[in-house]
């Protein structure tokens, strides 16, 4: 498959992804305001795994544009932007110890958490003030268990595409 | 799936829940004194509100970006309506202890529950 396609399909697939998690109400399961499953997070593992840096940044940034033009407005954007780059940032650093140190359990922990500090760094930049951190500290527990469910898709996700080994990237 | 975690997992996780204890500590540990509502809009404190001092219901207003609603009743304030798209705001419900918060991202506005001291009008010399 062209890698120019598949970048295409990977943007197209984030951002379904994202407009989904805006219908499935996370909130009645767990009360927190503003909590998101964080599926997109799955593509840009993906992204990570098996295409490169790069295109996991630019499917990322697209992703959030193409959201924010859709379904949102300047601050969603500025939000989404930051939470998406801080998220792959720690990912990308984590990478390298993948089977070794990690798994992809913990890999995706720590991205969904640095979504969350990334989100709330642009909150207090458009705040002007740092008091809505405390709202930090409940999003962060939140984050393993968030973190934790796309790990589990994307592992199953993984297992069958090694297995069908359709993906033979140019 | 578990016997694929690996040491490094188990440390992401602990360094998650040590971030989060060291948040709450800096940012969310409840201080003492009269719970003091601060309306910040854009960095600016633009109203202080001594929540137990507040007997009938208060509503305060905002019109500049969105119309927001911020209402005070019984010791407890919350954003009661906002035409903001994401309704975070809202959904946050209501705070009433020093150190929680609520936002509005979109309209710029937070509010910061804080401890002060309700006794400072009396000054021992």
């Amino acid at each position: 498959m062209k890698k120019t396609i598949l970048n295409g399909i990977l943007i197209s697939l984030a951002m379904i992804l994202s407009y989904m998690e805006r219908l499935f109400p996370v909130a009645l399961f767990i009360p927190l305001p503003g909590i998101k499953l964080g599926l997109a997070n799955i593509v840009t593992l993906f992204a990570l795994f098996y295409l490169n840096i790069p295109s996991a940044v630019a499917i990322n940034i697209i992703r959030c544009i193409l959201v924010a033009l859709l379904f949102g407005n300047i601050t969603s954007l500025l939000f989404s932007v930051f939470g998406a780059l801080s998220a792959l940032l720690v990912m990308a650093l984590l990478k390298p110890g993948y089977g070794k140190y990690f798994s992809l359990m913990g890999i995706s922990m720590a991205g969904a958490a640095a979504h969350n500090v990334g989100q709330m760094i642009a909150a207090s930049i458009i705040l002007k003030d740092t008091g809505i951190f405390s709202y930090l500290t409940i999003l962060l527990i939140g984050s393993i268990f968030t973190g934790l469910l796309t790990a589990i898709v994307a592992s199953n996700l993984f297992a069958h595409i090694n297995k069908l080994n359709f993906l033979e990237i140019e | 799936m578990v016997k694929k975690l690996k040491v490094g997992d188990l440390i992401i996780f602990v360094t998650i829940l040590i971030a989060t204890v060291i948040n709450f500590v800096i940012f969310a540990y409840p201080t003492q004194g009269a719970p003091t509502a601060e309306i910040i809009k854009n960095g600016k404190v633009i109203q202080k509100i001594k929540l137990n001092e507040v007997k009938k219901r208060m509503e305060i207003r905002d019109n500049d970006k969105y119309h927001v609603l911020i209402a005070v009743e019984n010791g407890k304030i919350h954003f009661e309506e906002s035409d903001c798209p994401d309704q975070v705001c809202v959904q946050t419900g209501w705070i009433s202890r020093p150190g929680q918060s609520a936002a509005c991202v979109p309209a710029g506005i937070l509010i910061k529950i804080v401890g002060e001291d309700s006794d400072t009008d009396i000054i021992l010399r």
